[in-house]
């Protein structure tokens, strides 16, 4: 296997722990943890093919950066809406969120 | 004492067992003789390139030896200048030495003897670890700034981000050390150490943008080595103050000195913190302040450029000598200011200022006067 | 690479994998957002190991300097949930069990059956590499309990893993093909004048935008966060 292939698995490696967390977990902050590392893999995998199939390596570094920002925005952003959640209901999990009121 | 039945059998013990550990330390000296004397000779074979081996620049200097007893030092100049400053004696009678300078000694000693409490509530692994982190990001730091082209540990291509990585750590540690202390009055001096170590960040990134405008680089050894003709302090104060007042912020010295307040919130984040840990957590603030005045001193006072009879690494000496003894003389003449004032000096004060010093370095570049540095 | 570079490459994919893990099944929500700050720190260590050293420093300061605290704040505020006792533990042990094992051989087959069409590469260590992280992934979805429990079933673990393995293997067709490509694995000099050029450059009205966007993210944050007081 060639040095693409182990970088770009590791990004497969991430996302897909992602994904189970995102699928499996009730608690709304760990879903947001896996939100969190389906980007970093996202962004993994532009570095990697970045490094390896180089046409520009300054404008490919720009666009993982720009994920890197993008993804702290919309963290804040989850966050907050997460400890409204769990203000308004007392807990945050998934399962007892099933009303749009409120 | 009367003798047992079983003496006998103690004293041929205790002879056998003195026997055999002379046997085996003489073996064990034996057998690590060999290699023993190949390292020495490896080292002392070429003193020449034994002073610029990667070892010797990590343990000696200007690593842990190094900076290691700049701190020292520090902590004694500390309390020496305070009190002197204050028409008092300061460390006087510890040891033989005169000058009470090793008093540190003594209080090392004594910490090491203190018993470490562990809150019966606290969250133990991060309890521990939060000092040893502490430590580890405090010290790292010392590794990246260069004092000579030759001696730099870590030269890195955007070393200066590097730098500045490990100050955006620290508040992640103060926060898990006063959260997991289990006390209200340790998670809110926590909180208000992580408030003004991140609003002092800023100032600190932006300021620091003036050398690298300059300097037309983010290598620290680029940086040092484009001061050879005017340090840069004089072609932007402005920035340079602002850095040396987020100096001062971040390392939690007068009058930023709220998180370690001795008269408010017991001891601040500290508070549950006794005997080694709090041994890291303050040697690691000297270090880390040994780091941020060499930092200082290559960015804004020219580096090792000085006169051509000392060498460079000697003037590089000097200088993180005056600008630490700067960086401690602040304990003796500043009060210590207002949370509130603390965060709006910082925000509605120095970004301005920050952005105003490097805008009229950007006026300067595009008229050509600074073409002298290049 | 030479062994070592393998070796240091395979124990950053490790501690990382491992930190993603712990993130999402450990006990506390504070112990998952610090290791969620290890995950962010072993990125970034991959950042660096392809040269890119600007993405690397950039990630740190970033996520381990600012997000990791917004989270570990975010959780400090939710607190300590009180744990309801865990009813039928290990009830549909046995579905999952049988799932698993079952996802395994098809994974096992279709790694065994890449590589046999691939015949230049190295079979067991595809497998591994392709078995392995799923293997550990299981093994803590079924021993590392994080979530109370209060029924008697796996159904969620079970779509969660499902759901992986779909996303892993809708990656091993991709991954193969990359195997037949001719990558550029030169020596990459990092240069920051190019990253530099292509920020303010070509990317400059994104970077004014992007600057606008978390100013408008930190202020919708904050007044979400006072909306409380005022009501009160």
């Amino acid at each position: 296997m060639n040095e693409l292939q182990f970088f770009v698995a590791a990004s497969a490696i991430f996302f897909a722990i992602g994904v189970y967390g995102l699928l499996s977990k009730r608690n709304a902050v760990r879903i947001l943890f896996s939100v969190e590392i389906i980007i970093n893999a996202a962004s993994l995998n532009i570095a990697a093919f970045a490094r390896y199939m180089p046409y520009n390596l300054g404008n490919a570094q720009s666009i993982a950066i720009f994920v890197i920002a993008l993804a702290a925005a919309e963290a804040a952003a989850g966050l907050a809406l997460i400890i409204e959640a769990f203000r308004l209901r007392g807990s945050v999990d998934v399962e007892e969120m099933d009303e749009l009121k409120g | 004492m009367t003798e047992t039945p079983r003496g006998d059998f103690f004293k041929t013990f205790r002879i056998v067992v003195t026997i055999v550990f002379l046997a085996s330390t003489a073996l064990l000296l034996y057998m690590l003789y060999g290699p023993a004397m190949s390292v020495i000779s490896y080292f002392l074979r070429d003193p020449q390139a034994f002073l610029v081996d990667p070892l010797f620049m990590v343990l000696i200097f200007p690593g842990l030896t190094y900076a290691g007893l700049v701190a020292y030092l520090a902590i004694w100049g500390e309390r020496k200048f305070a009190a002197k400053v204050q028409n008092r004696v300061g460390p006087l009678y510890a040891g033989a030495l005169p000058g009470g300078i090793l008093q540190n000694i003594a209080d090392l000693v004594k910490i090491l003897f203190k018993e470490v409490i562990i809150p019966r509530d606290s969250d133990k692994p991060i309890f521990i670890l939060a000092p040893v982190f502490a430590f580890i990001v405090g010290s790292l730091p010392v590794v990246l700034v260069p004092y000579s082209p030759t001696y730099v540990i870590l030269d890195f291509p955007v070393g200066l981000i590097l730098f500045f990585v490990f100050t955006a750590f620290y508040p992640l540690v103060l926060l898990l050390a006063g959260w997991s202390s289990n006390n209200k009055f340790s998670f809110i001096g926590s909180l208000r150490a992580l408030y003004q170590q991140a609003s002092y960040e800023i100032p600190l990134f932006l300021s620091a943008l003036a050398p690298v405008m300059l300097a037309g680089s983010l290598r620290l050894v680029d940086i040092g080595s484009a001061q050879g003709s005017v340090w840069f302090i004089l072609v932007a104060p402005i920035s340079a103050i602002v850095f040396f007042t987020s100096i001062l912020a971040e390392l939690e010295k007068y009058p930023f000195d709220i998180p370690e307040a001795d008269s408010e919130l017991v001891a601040g984040w500290l508070t549950e913190y006794s005997g080694v840990p709090y041994l890291l957590y303050q040697f690691g603030a000297y270090i880390k302040m040994v780091a941020y005045a060499s930092l200082f001193t290559v960015l804004f006072l020219g580096g090792w450029a000085g006169f051509a009879f000392l060498a460079p690494e000697w003037w590089m000496v000097i200088k993180v000598a005056i600008v630490v003894t700067i960086v401690i003389s602040t304990r003796a003449f500043f009060p210590r200011i207002r949370m509130d004032q603390l965060l709006s000096a910082g925000w509605t004060k120095l970004i301005p200022l920050a952005l105003l010093s490097l805008a009229s370095l950007v006026v300067l570049q595009m008229l050509g006067l600074l073409a002298f540095l290049r | 690479m030479t062994r070592l570079d393998y070796l240091l490459a395979i124990a950053i994919l490790a501690f990382t994998s491992l930190m993603a893990l712990l993130a999402l099944e450990s006990k506390s929500l504070v112990y998952g957002a610090v290791s969620l700050s290890g995950f962010f720190l072993g990125l970034s260590l991959f950042f660096f190991e392809l040269g890119l050293l600007y993405l690397g420093v950039f990630q740190l300061l970033v996520y381990v300097g600012a997000v990791s605290v917004l989270i570990l704040f975010a959780v400090m505020v939710i607190g300590h949930t009180p744990r309801k006792p865990t009813v039928g533990r290990f009830g549909g042990l046995g579905f999952l069990g049988g799932l698993f094992i079952a996802l395994a051989a098809v994974f096992a087959g279709l790694a065994m059956l890449f590589s046999f069409l691939d015949l230049a590469v190295d079979t067991i260590l595809q497998s591994l590499i392709y078995i392995g992280p799923v293997v550990v992934l299981l093994a803590f979805a079924v021993l590392f309990r994080g979530e109370p429990r209060g029924r008697s079933s796996y159904r969620f673990e079970a779509f969660g893993v499902l759901g992986a393995f779909l996303i892993f293997g809708s990656f091993l067709g991709a991954l193969s093909y990359l195997g037949s490509l001719s990558v550029f694995s030169g020596d990459v000099t990092f240069s920051m004048a190019d990253v530099a050029q292509s920020l303010l450059g070509q990317y400059g009205l994104l970077m004014v935008v992007l600057g606008l966007l978390l100013a408008s993210a930190a202020f919708g944050a904050v007044a979400l966060a006072k909306k409380e007081k005022e009501e009160k």
